[in-house]
């Protein structure tokens, strides 16, 4: 967790292989599963980065992922601060 | 003012102005009848001096015809017109026309004078010219005598000789001799006059003997050669022409000393500097009455400077010829004015594979297609050539071999004073013409592509912010085709206002940042008012030094269908989710009822299963209420609760549950106390999933930190 000047930005941080480019752009669309979509190996409808990405935005928040196929990957979302009163 | 008036007035006013001129009053005239149209009328004249007085005849005359009444106003002062003053200015007048006459007489004889004297030196000029014509023609004759006085004596000198003491002869001699010496003194006076003329021409001049000695040479020689006379004499001159020179000039000479013709040569000579210099020789024979050679007259014409300017004719003749050569890509035609052709380049045999010598002579249809001859397109070219100056050959031409191909030139006429002929210079395009035609192809593909896509495309330069739109983008807009909007405002306008300011915003994007576009809106067809969903692709093309787009192209496509198929979906996926819910809720009712009933009975064979049944519920409620969710964000029905709470918490409340349930290496990092107002139970959900999309990664040697 770190707090910037106007937000407090939460990130979590993996070790993993991380992920190329092209996964990562469509990461927070509707259905999306990283492999391939009629595999269901890995469990999941897909939608869990989706709602999370709509539920911050709704609070006028940003999410990302920074990442690098061999290196890990950061997915991160920030949240506004209450304005000082 | 006297030419205007009625006549019976006329001799009553010239004396009235006169009167008044002279002296200085008014006058008044008796009454005067003047016949009119409807009778007769009476008239007085009144003329009075208004400014100055009589002397240099200066100032103005005021006159007055008064209708004769019985009311005088302008009597008064004014003196009465006499028949006798009237007779006197008569005369005076008259004495003084008479002195004008004669002046202007006089002027006129002094200008005949004049053109007299002029004609008078015209003439005595034409006289001059004649005597110095026939002086001429007197020096002519002269010298003529001159050379038959000459020739008598020599004859008679040869008479003497032979003759000897003859009585008769020696009279005749001793005559004769008079006329010797007179001639002797012609010769020498013309002989100085053959020098001094000799000395004055820009030519070397000499004189051989007979048999061809030379004996005389001109200043020009010496100074030019440097040579004395006794070095010139005989064949010194052979001395300074040039190496290369010098054996034809001598032996063509030589024949012509023997021919007694005339001897004509080309060759260098040496100048004192050591410079060879190129000359016309001519050499004449002089011929006495009985036609022997008497003598040799030679002249020699420097005509290094011609030769120099023919050199350079030769050389850019030679370079334009080189050029022509080389430029084997064009063909370069020369043509007779009746279009025969005269000349033919090695880019014309390359080009058309007609040798030069097979092409030469033939009428310049030989690489018109028969189809062209037949509308007789050569000759139609050369005509417009010749009418406009030049004409374009763009057409297909034929090979030898009867192939085709299209060239593009022009054909020009040339003039020198008159009509010449033609040339035409052209290019084999057939390369370039295919090339096109591949172009076109293309994009007949491309358009062929789009149109059977549906998809309308644009071409959008957005430093002018003119649009061009494909066909099919006035389709989808429900405008007529080519009904041109021309810039980004026009298109806004086909924009649903609810989607206008995303629209605008993600263009901004597209052109200040990403230099792409991708987008789904709606739009408002103009034709039937329908609202469509539209999908939009687009790319820059081009950027300005800062990178930002300058110009973008994109399609559009309507992809309300889908839309309507994704709706449908969306619903059924909410609809199933609902109705799975309810049976979910009493499944997971009944299994805690289950639970319980195991638990009191402690039947532990049926406990864990029930245990595990649970937790499947669990799951797939789970499952549900995402798909809840989502129905529920795609309807925009999700609603946010809002509390103020520590965000840290959140998180070690997070971070404990997961390593209860996943004994991961996790660390957490930061350890500030954060408020935020959000909803804690979806920040909550976001953790998780963050967390979870991490965990269900099935990864070894994973080590997360959660900061």
């Amino acid at each position: 967790m770190k707090l910037e000047e106007d937000r407090v930005v939460v990130c979590v941080q993996d070790f993993g292989i991380g992920m190329s480019e092209s996964v990562q752009a469509h990461l927070f669309q509707r259905f999306y599963r990283a492999g391939n979509s009629t595999d269901y190996t890995f469990p999941g409808l897909g939608l869990g980065l989706y709602i999370s990405a709509e539920i911050v935005r709704q609070h006028g928040g940003g999410i990302w992922v920074e990442s690098k196929l061999g290196s890990g990957s950061t997915f991160c979302f920030s949240l506004p601060l209450p304005a000082e009163k | 003012m006297l030419k205007l008036i009625r006549d019976e007035l006329r001799s009553e006013l010239r004396n009235a102005l006169y009167q008044a001129a002279q002296r200085g009053l008014p006058v008044n005239s008796a009454p005067l009848h003047v016949r009119t149209d409807e009778g007769s009328e009476t008239v007085r004249i009144h003329v009075r001096p208004v400014i100055g007085g009589p002397q240099d005849g200066l100032g103005f005359l005021l006159v007055v015809f008064e209708p004769a009444t019985e009311n005088l106003t302008l009597t008064e002062q004014a003196i009465s017109v006499s028949e006798e003053d009237a007779a006197q200015h008569l005369e005076e007048e008259v004495v003084r026309l008479r002195a004008q006459l004669r002046a202007s007489n006089e002027q006129h004889e002094f200008q005949a004078e004049e053109l007299k004297a002029g004609n008078e030196e015209l003439q005595a000029m034409n006289e001059e010219l004649r005597s110095a014509t026939e002086e001429l023609e007197t020096s002519k004759e002269e010298l003529q005598s001159i050379n038959e006085e000459l020739s008598t004596v020599n004859q008679e000198l040869k008479v003497n000789k032979a003759g000897g003491p003859e009585s008769r002869l020696v009279a005749s001699v001793f005559l004769d001799i008079t006329g010797r010496r007179q001639a002797e003194e012609t010769l020498r006076q013309n002989e100085n006059q053959f020098r001094t003329l000799a000395n004055a021409v820009p030519q070397i001049i000499w004189s051989n003997e007979a048999g061809g000695k030379a004996n005389y040479f001109n200043q020009r020689w010496y100074d030019y050669s440097g040579l004395s006379y006794e070095e010139s004499y005989g064949p010194g001159w052979q001395a300074i022409v040039h190496p290369e020179d010098a054996p034809a000039s001598i032996a063509h000479w030589q024949e012509a000393l023997a021919a007694g013709s005339i001897f004509d040569v080309e060759y260098r000579l040496r100048r004192r500097d050591g410079a060879y210099r190129w000359f016309i020789g001519r050499n004449v024979p002089l011929h006495d009455k009985g036609g022997n050679i008497t003598g040799w007259f030679g002249s020699a014409t420097d005509i290094e400077e011609l030769k120099e300017a023919q050199e350079a004719v030769r050389e850019s003749a030679e370079r334009l010829r080189i050029t022509m050569e080389s430029a084997v890509d064009y063909a370069i035609i020369g043509m007779n004015p009746s279009g025969i052709i005269e000349s033919w380049s090695r880019g014309a045999e390359r080009i058309f594979n007609w040798k030069e010598a097979e092409a030469l002579d033939q009428y310049t249809s030989l690489i018109f297609t028969p189809e062209d001859c037949a509308k007789s397109a050569p000759e139609a070219e050369l005509q417009t050539a010749l009418a406009h100056g030049v004409a374009l050959d763009e057409r297909w031409h034929v090979r030898k071999d009867g192939t085709r191909f299209f060239m593009s030139g022009v054909v020009r006429p040339i003039y020198d004073g008159t009509l010449r002929g033609f040339v035409k210079v052209a290019r084999d395009l057939t390369r370039e013409r295919r090339g096109e035609e591949l172009f076109r192809l293309n994009e007949e593909r491309y358009r062929i592509a789009l149109q059977s896509a549906e998809m309308g495309a644009w071409d959008w330069d957005v430093m002018a912010d003119k649009v061009i739109w494909n066909e099919q983008h006035y389709h989808i807009l429900g405008l007529p085709v080519f009904d041109t909007p021309g810039n980004g405002a026009a298109f806004l306008e086909f924009v649903h206002p609810d989607d206008l300011p995303y629209i605008r915003s993600v263009i901004a994007t597209a052109i200040n940042e990403t230099g792409i576009l991708q987008v789904e809106f709606r739009i408002i067809r103009r034709d039937n008012g329908e609202v469509r969903w539209m999908a939009g692709f687009a790319r820059s093309v081009a950027q300005d030094e800062n990178g930002r787009c300058t110009r973008m192209i994109g399609v559009m496509y309507d992809i309300t269908e889908r839309k309507r198929i994704e709706e449908q979906k969306e619903e059924f996926i909410g609809i199933a989710s609902h109705e799975l819910k309810t049976p979910l809720t009493s499944i997971k009712a009944y299994t805690e009822i289950l639970e319980e009933i195991l638990e009191d009975e402690a039947n532990s064979e049926g406990l864990p299963l029930v245990q595990k049944l649970d937790e499947q519920i669990e799951r797939l409620t789970e499952l549900v209420r995402t798909l809840l969710d989502v129905t529920a964000m795609r309807a925009g029905r999700f609603e946010l609760k809002k509390t103020t709470f520590n965000l840290l918490e959140l998180l070690q409340e997070k971070a404990a549950d997961i390593q209860v349930q996943a004994p991961q290496q996790l660390v957490l990092q930061g350890s500030e106390k954060v408020n935020v107002r959000a909803d804690r139970e979806r920040i909550g959900q976001v953790v998780n999933n963050l967390l979870a999309n991490e965990i269900s990664t099935p990864l070894i040697h994973k080590k997360y930190c959660f900061a």
